[in-house]
């Protein structure tokens, strides 16, 4: 079973730890670097912006972006690395509860035909500005 | 029981002992139908017994349920003012009361909050379990006192929506919702409950936007 090691880097924003923050209607940025192990055939490569609960209830997820940026062979002695951009929406808001909390996040998936798929996720924050 | 919102009225959720006493007569009608059995077959005592532990339920949620409308009975119908019912974060409500009671009635306190709440479901076996969680933002209180028939009883707030808050969101077993509540306690009975929800759309109120 290949094992793949996922680089995702967001640019912009504010903050570092734990994630960076971004306004509504802001564009993110960013570079996916996938290193594998062995050669992967890869049916699909999706970087999503997506954003799903957390807590109690059950889990809701949307996504509400994909982009399908790779199909073929992922060698394993070169690193595939592919650009991404999203334009936030205006809502939810990333939020942080006693029972529920708005997770919003990149989600990075390799449909490997007949295997299990490699993901990687990259969480940050959506808040809007306000006045301190 | 109606509000009103800038001159219209509207309907708001409110406590409904009226759910309560439907389930409750269902609940008696139903299980009556088991210690019937139990009298007229011969199940045996101990399903007599088991159907009559079920009317007794019953028969409690039964008085909860009356006793909440003796409460209403004896407070009235109360006139309630909001503002707006649809809010940007970091917006101002303005509330207000006014009701002439009825009746005499003694009152413990008088209660008015913005809430906040968490309203999680999720499936635990085969049962669907649901938990909530209230943030009390802000609460104000009016001190007990005994109110005569014909007694005036008159407030005005205003709420804030905190600037650092998160608007209304329902996804599926997942709520965020905002909430006026309106709270009577009565000694002895049910608190006299109304509750209207507000809808916290995902904007800032201008004066809270940072500018540069």
């Amino acid at each position: 079973m290949a094992k793949a090691d996922f680089q995702i880097t967001l640019q912009g924003g504010e903050g570092a730890s734990p994630a960076k923050i971004y306004r509504p209607g802001e564009q993110l940025r960013g570079t996916v670097v996938v290193y594998t192990d062995e050669a992967v055939k890869c049916k699909h490569f999706y970087i999503r912006l997506a954003w799903h609960t957390e807590g109690r209830g059950s889990q809701f997820n949307e996504k509400v972006e994909e982009l399908d940026v790779f199909q073929g062979q992922l060698s394993a002695s070169t690193p595939s690395a592919h650009e991404f951009a999203f334009v936030l929406p205006q809502q939810p808001w990333s939020y942080e509860g006693h029972y529920i909390s708005i997770v919003w996040g990149v989600q990075v998936e390799i449909d490997v035909p007949w295997g299990i798929d490699l993901k990687s996720y990259e969480p940050f924050v959506l808040s809007p500005q306000r006045r301190p | 029981m109606s509000y009103q919102i800038l001159g219209k009225s509207g309907q708001m959720s409110a406590s409904r002992p009226g759910c309560l006493l439907g389930f409750a007569l269902f609940w008696i009608s139903f299980s009556s139908i088991f210690v019937f059995i139990g009298l007229t077959t011969e199940a045996g005592i101990i399903f007599t017994l088991f159907g009559l532990l079920f009317v007794a339920a019953g028969l409690a949620m039964l008085l909860y349920a009356l006793m909440a409308y003796f409460t209403r009975y004896k407070v009235g119908k109360p006139n309630f003012v909001l503002s707006q019912t649809t809010l940007r974060v970091g917006d101002q409500l303005a509330f207000s009361v006014s009701h002439t009671f009825p009746r005499s009635v003694a009152i413990d306190r008088i209660c008015t909050n913005l809430i906040f709440r968490e309203k999680a479901t999720y499936q635990q076996g085969t049962d669907t379990k649901t938990v909530t969680h209230d943030h009390i933002i802000t609460s104000v209180e009016e001190p007990g006192r005994q109110f005569q028939a014909g007694q005036i009883f008159s407030q005005s707030y205003n709420f804030l929506i905190p600037p650092d808050s998160m608007h209304t969101l329902k996804v599926r077993r997942n709520e965020l919702t905002w909430h006026l509540k309106f709270e009577a306690e009565i000694s002895k009975l049910p608190n006299f409950i109304e509750e209207f929800e507000l809808n916290v759309v995902p904007e800032i109120t201008l004066s809270q936007v940072t500018h540069g």
